[in-house]
């Protein structure tokens, strides 16, 4: 319980701190905080549309934020979610079309595990080249991004699109492939709004992925892998094994965001359709300190905000969506500026208790 | 001990301050007033060309007609759904979608809401509450291509398209045949920056293929490409004056963008998005608002190319003239151009 | 000349410093002991000016100063030389010495008048440095030598010295006893914080014994022993030596055959070593460090790429040369390493997560669904059974690695390795940084493994734990066996010979 509370401090202290510049911000350019931002949260809540939407944005961020954290719990830096989520929704909506007519009990599966294997199988080339050669994920990662980008645009272009669309965007899947959204059974929300099944995936996604890396052999390799390599090699752990499989897993969730995307959204893949969500990832994990539960509570902000953005771009006198990104940006900053705030808060350690340490390393 | 409790009294005194406010209320909205929501395009409504021409069009009507005017830049693809809903939730009486990537969106949000009167640019709905904006792009297209077959002296000239889709075909193709309606034998370059929504935002690429036009001969480029499009303004400022005039030149498009680099720009096909929203506000405003296709051609001076201080030294009368002459026969249906959408 | 006065210090929760008094003579050699966090360096860190006392006073010459910063302590005549070395390895010793106390006008940098003063005091002290020579050519020996001249440089009257022989070999250790020796002559008082029993006897003319904080004693050198200052720090009985019976020796274990290890780098390491671990004894292998004894432990335990590795590792007459860590734990070989916190712990793991590395993949820590889950029951049980047969202090397993003293947590990783009930247990600096308390529990459970007939190989670069424990005493240099010894009859000299002479 006291681990809880000190691990939810800073991160609180962050979005306060955000909050509050913002709040300057928003008085520099002449309007009320207080009233910006009960616009913000305001619509990001409002029943139905605002939580139905709000629910929705926050879907794919989940998905990222987990991906990118079973990376940094292996130790890698994954910056490629973005790129595996393209490949992943691009094979989703291939696979929809290509056998549209089939039946929704083999299609739906069909699909989902053209999402999980294409992100996974993405992922894992840049983890075979590093566990293979050492070469580093980062730019790995960041240069397959690029190539996933282009290659899904060009099969959409000459292969994918309805002739004379001026939109690229590929052909519907087929009806059968679609997944049910929320609104069609839960009262109250109208099926318009494309909160879908996906949601729901994801949320048992955060409960398998702490399973995994908590409650299973597999996660304790990968833990320690990214605790301490050369401990997980004394400790008879394969190195190299868990690099790949740690990308293919983190591939794998960054793939289900296409499951959100193409089977809940628009039913084809749509070129462009991720708002960075592979990079917001890396700010969601890290303020979800790299736990799936907190994961879900920074989806549900960040996306609070992007949704709540709109209203306050639209609706108030001054204020642009703009603040959306000074927002985040702010918070991403205080985050990591987590000691400022342990000196702050005046929880620094005494450092006579690391002095033993330094002291054991070096004698 | 001392920073510390200086850092909190600072921020505390920050939050107190924030959250004191200067008590300003939104102003109170006025309900016989029209309200107008806009929802622009990825690109967002300062991008000099196409969404600032919208803007510009919504900002006039808020000026000289009585409406409340609201705007939401989107930013990101699904955004935009949120973004037009969020009108439509509040009742708003006209909604306007920039973009024809908003289309299919407005097609859906439209039929939730068949009291609300929405408007999209450069897309067609068969919806009975939305107005499409279509524009005649091949005909203003050709009318530029009648002036840079005119100012060429090697014969050859380019055109720069952004994406490559239909909708610039359109472009081309009208700037094609104006230019062969001058000089049969002219050659037209055609180069695409790409497939992607990036083509529209690639000054670096639109630059490079705008030189490798011009060492390919052309001297004149007509630039139907977005942000891409300010590469072959800088490319053809970098090829010089000779005596005091432009060795090569740019044609601009959409918004006039003459005076991006003045000297270097022989005129702008200018496609009136301005005009055409001011009219569907005004439409909206006087009860008279019509849904389905809206076409803006040279009889509506929806098209056209752009005349001012900064270009008339570099279009001669005469071929002004010529241009005139055209437009003239289009209108009166004598010379048919070409439409590459096919519509 | 030096006298600290009631100094109280506290970190946090920590009192580091409780009520400490400690009187420093003038022309003497002090030596401060205790185990690790006794206090002894943050009070010498208070002397010079690091810290702040939070109470108490400090004496200079029978004067109460205010030392604030280091820069306060160097005009009082105070240096002090530092575990790790601050030199800048690209400069040269004079440079080095000269950085941060310019001589000359405060433009020109008079080097040349540096120095010939550097080079007087190298022939006054004995310490053999060439000034002009850069800092990176320098042996560690040699290393320490600069930051003690750098001291005397500044005027310093009182040299502290945090560690100074933690970096040394023996040879070098007597030549730096020596430098003391004439610096008590030439007047200079010395303060030496250490946990080596035997060098506070060889060195010291006086002792402050601390414990928890506290000045738990202060004895004449010449007054006191061994046993009496180890009982003092520890605040029990300690015994010193091994005492262990003769070794009841069976058949070979572990066999290695011309083995060679090269670094991925090409450089070789271990040059075509040949030896034997019978069951149920102890085999030590001495040596300064850095002459192929990590490379040794490493390439046995599986940690060393096979392309690395030529000759033969054999166990119960196999070749294992291509068997994987892993499966190496599997054929009964358990590992206790030089480095913990590099090799032996996930830091940031709790205890119980740590006591089944290397096991952590099968049953009974697995089960279900063809062993995939980690079973938290039979996690906390066996953490908890190492927890207590170690004495493992304190009894939580759910607390982080990190936060346990380096005694306790190479307690934890011995008693890992010890619960598999190994037959080859390579054993590498299992008392380094470990308390006294500890190495003695430590030692008597190494002893304690051989009498169950498992067979031991020991590395370490305490001459006196591995000649002790040793039933055999290899010695190695430059990664080949220079001889060897039996470690009852042979003296500590013919093995510092062997040492660093090779044959």
């Amino acid at each position: 319980m006291k681990t809880l509370a000190r691990e939810l401090l800073f991160p609180l202290i962050a979005v306060i701190a955000a909050f509050v510049v913002g709040g300057i911000l928003i008085l520099l350019v002449g309007d009320n905080p207080i009233d910006a931002y009960r616009l913000l949260l305001g619509s990001a809540l409002s029943w139905p549309d605002g939580i139905g939407y709000t629910l929705f944005h926050a879907t794919p961020l989940i998905f990222t934020g987990l991906a990118v954290l079973v990376g940094f719990r292996c130790g890698l830096f994954n910056i490629g979610v973005e790129g595996q989520l393209y490949i992943a929704a691009f094979a989703t909506a291939w696979v929809g079309i290509e056998l549209a007519n089939r039946s929704s009990w083999f299609l739906i599966p069909l699909c989902f595990a053209a999402a999980i294997l294409a992100g996974a199988l993405w992922a894992a080339i840049p983890g075979v080249l590093k566990a293979r050669f050492g070469s580093h994920e980062v730019i790995n990662t960041i240069m397959l991004n690029f190539i996933a980008v282009s290659l899904v645009s060009y099969f959409t272009q000459y292969y994918y699109k309805v002739p004379g669309d001026p939109i690229l965007q590929t052909a519907m899947i087929g009806e059968n492939a679609h997944i049910p959204r929320l609104g069609s059974f839960i009262p109250g929300l109208p099926e318009r709004i494309p909160l879908n099944v996906a949601f729901l995936l994801a949320l048992l996604c955060c409960v398998l992925v702490y399973l995994f890396l908590w409650r299973t052999k597999w996660g304790y390799e990968i833990r320690a892998t990214g605790s301490n390599p050369s401990a997980a090699e004394y400790g008879g752990i394969s190195i190299r094994k868990q690099i790949v499989v740690a990308m293919a897993v983190s591939g794998a969730l960054a793939g289900m965001v296409g499951i959100n995307e193409v089977l809940g959204y628009r039913y084809r893949y749509y070129d462009g359709f991720s708002d960075n969500y592979g990079f917001t990832g890396i700010a969601v994990a890290l303020l979800g300190r790299n736990h799936p539960l907190g994961v879900i509570f920074a989806a549900l902000l960040f996306a609070m905000l992007q949704h709540g953005g709109i209203y306050v771009d639209g609706f108030s006198e001054n204020v642009t969506k703009d603040i959306v990104q000074v927002l985040q940006g702010i918070i991403i900053l205080f985050v990591a500026a987590e000691s400022f705030f342990k000196w702050l808060v005046g929880r620094a350690r005494p450092q006579a208790n690391q002095l033993p340490r330094v002291r054991a390393v070096t004698q | 001990m001392k920073y510390k409790v200086f850092v909190l009294i600072a921020l505390l005194g920050f939050m107190a301050f924030a959250l004191s406010g200067c008590g300003r209320s939104a102003a109170a909205e006025d309900p016989s007033k029209i309200r107008v929501g806009i929802v622009f395009d990825i690109g967002g409504k300062d991008d000099r060309s196409f969404n600032a021409a919208a803007w510009e069009g919504v900002q006039r009507a808020a000026k000289e007609l009585p409406i409340i005017l609201r705007d939401i830049e989107p930013g990101t693809p699904n955004a935009i759904e949120p973004a037009m809903r969020a009108f439509a939730e509040r009742n708003f009486d006209l909604i306007i979608g920039v973009g024809f990537a908003q289309a299919p969106i407005m097609e859906q949000v439209a039929k939730d809401y068949p009291n609300i009167q929405f408007a999209i640019i450069d897309g067609v709905s068969q919806l009975p509450n939305v107005a499409s904006l279509v524009f005649k792009e091949h005909e203003g297209s050709y009318l530029v291509g009648i002036l840079a077959a005119k100012a060429s002296r090697t014969g050859t000239i380019g055109f720069l398209g952004g994406m490559d889709i239909g909708l610039i075909h359109r472009f081309a193709k009208g700037y094609e045949e104006g230019a062969k309606s001058v000089n049969p034998n002219i050659r037209v370059i055609e180069n695409y920056v790409g497939v992607t929504d990036s083509a529209w935002n690639n000054p670096g690429k639109g630059k490079e293929l705008s030189l490798a036009q011009i060492g390919k001969g052309a001297d004149v480029i007509f630039t139907a490409a977005g942000n891409s499009g300010l590469g072959a303004f800088d490319a053809v400022e970098q090829q010089g004056k000779q005596n005091g005039r432009a060795t090569h030149f740019v044609i601009g498009v959409d918004s006039n963008q003459n005076m991006v680099k003045p000297g270097f720009v022989l005129t702008s096909m200018v496609k009136r998005v301005d005009n055409a929203v001011y009219d569907i506000v005004h439409q909206v405003v006087n009860k008279r608002f019509s849904p389905g296709l809206h076409v803006f051609g040279l009889d509506k001076d929806g098209v056209g190319y752009a005349m001012d201080d900064f270009n008339k030294d570099l279009v001669p009368p005469e071929a002004i003239q010529e241009a005139e002459a055209a437009k003239a026969k289009i209108i009166g249906g004598e010379i048919k151009v070409t439409d590459a959408m096919g519509s | 000349m030096l006298e600290l006065r009631e100094i109280t210090k506290r970190f946090g929760d920590v009192l580091a410093n409780d009520h400490v008094n400690i009187v420093v003579k003038p022309g003497t050699i002090h030596a401060i002991v205790g185990e690790n966090g006794a206090g002894k360096s943050t009070a010498m860190r208070i002397a010079y000016g690091f810290y702040t006392a939070d109470s108490g006073e400090i004496l200079v010459d029978g004067q109460v100063r205010e030392i604030r910063s280091p820069h306060d302590a160097i005009a009082l005549g105070i240096g002090m030389v530092h575990q790790h070395f601050m030199l800048v390895e690209t400069m040269t010793v004079a440079e080095n010495i000269v950085l941060g106390a310019e001589p000359g006008s405060s433009f020109a940098l008079d080097l040349k008048s540096a120095a010939a003063q550097i080079r007087q005091l190298s022939e006054e002290f004995k310490l053999a440095v060439n000034p002009n020579e850069p800092v990176e050519h320098l042996s560690v020996g040699q290393q320490q030598r600069v930051e003690l001249l750098k001291a005397l440089y500044r005027h310093a009257k009182l040299l502290i010295l945090d560690e100074p022989t933690a970096v040394l070999t023996p040879l070098e250790v007597e030549e730096f006893f020596g430098i003391l020796r004439r610096m008590r002559a030439q007047g200079k008082t010395v303060i030496i914080i250490t946990h080596k029993l035997s060098e506070v006897l060889a060195i010291s003319d006086e002792v402050t014994v601390m414990r928890d904080g506290k000045v738990v004693g202060g004895v004449q050198t010449k007054d006191t022993n061994a046993a009496e200052l180890a009982r003092m720090m520890v605040g029990r009985e300690v015994l010193l030596r091994v005492e262990k019976p003769d070794a009841d020796v069976g058949r070979a274990a572990l066999e290695v055959r011309n083995l060679s290890v090269t670094t991925a780098t090409g450089a070789k390491r271990v040059d075509n070593i040949s030896f034997q671990v019978r069951t149920g004894e102890i085999v030590g292998i001495a040596g300064v460090e850095g002459n192929g004894q990590t490379e040794l432990i490493e390439a046995l335990a599986g940690l060393v790429e096979p392309a690395q590795i030529t000759g033969e590792i054999i166990i119960d007459g196999k070749n294992i040369n291509a068997v994987s860590a892993r499966a190496r734990r599997e054929l009964g070989i358990s590992h206790i390493p030089e480095d913990r916190h590099r090799r032996g712990l996930l830091l940031d793991f709790n205890l119980a997560e740590n006591s089944i590395l290397g096991v952590h993949y099968r049953p009974p820590i697995t089960r279900l669904a063809g062993n995939v889950f980690l079973d938290d029951g039979a996690i906390r049980r066996r953490a908890t059974e190492i927890i207590e047969a170690f004495d493992v202090r304190p009894r939580n397993a759910a607390l982080p690695a990190r936060s346990l003293s380096g005694g306790n947590q190479q307690k934890l990783i011995i008693g890992r390795e010890y619960h598999v009930n190994p037959k080859v247990l390579l054993v590498s600096q299992p008392t380094r940084g470990v308390d006294i308390g500890a190495i003695e529990f430590i030692h008597r459970q190494l002893v304690k493994l051989r009498d169950q007939g498992c067979a031991i190989l020991l590395v370490s670069a305490e001459l006196e734990e591995v000649t002790s424990l040793s039933d055999r005493l290899l010695v190695v240099h430059d990664g080949k066996i220079a001889g060897e010894v039996d470690p009852k009859v042979a003296t500590l000299e013919e093995i510092g010979l062997l040492m660093t002479r090779g044959h």
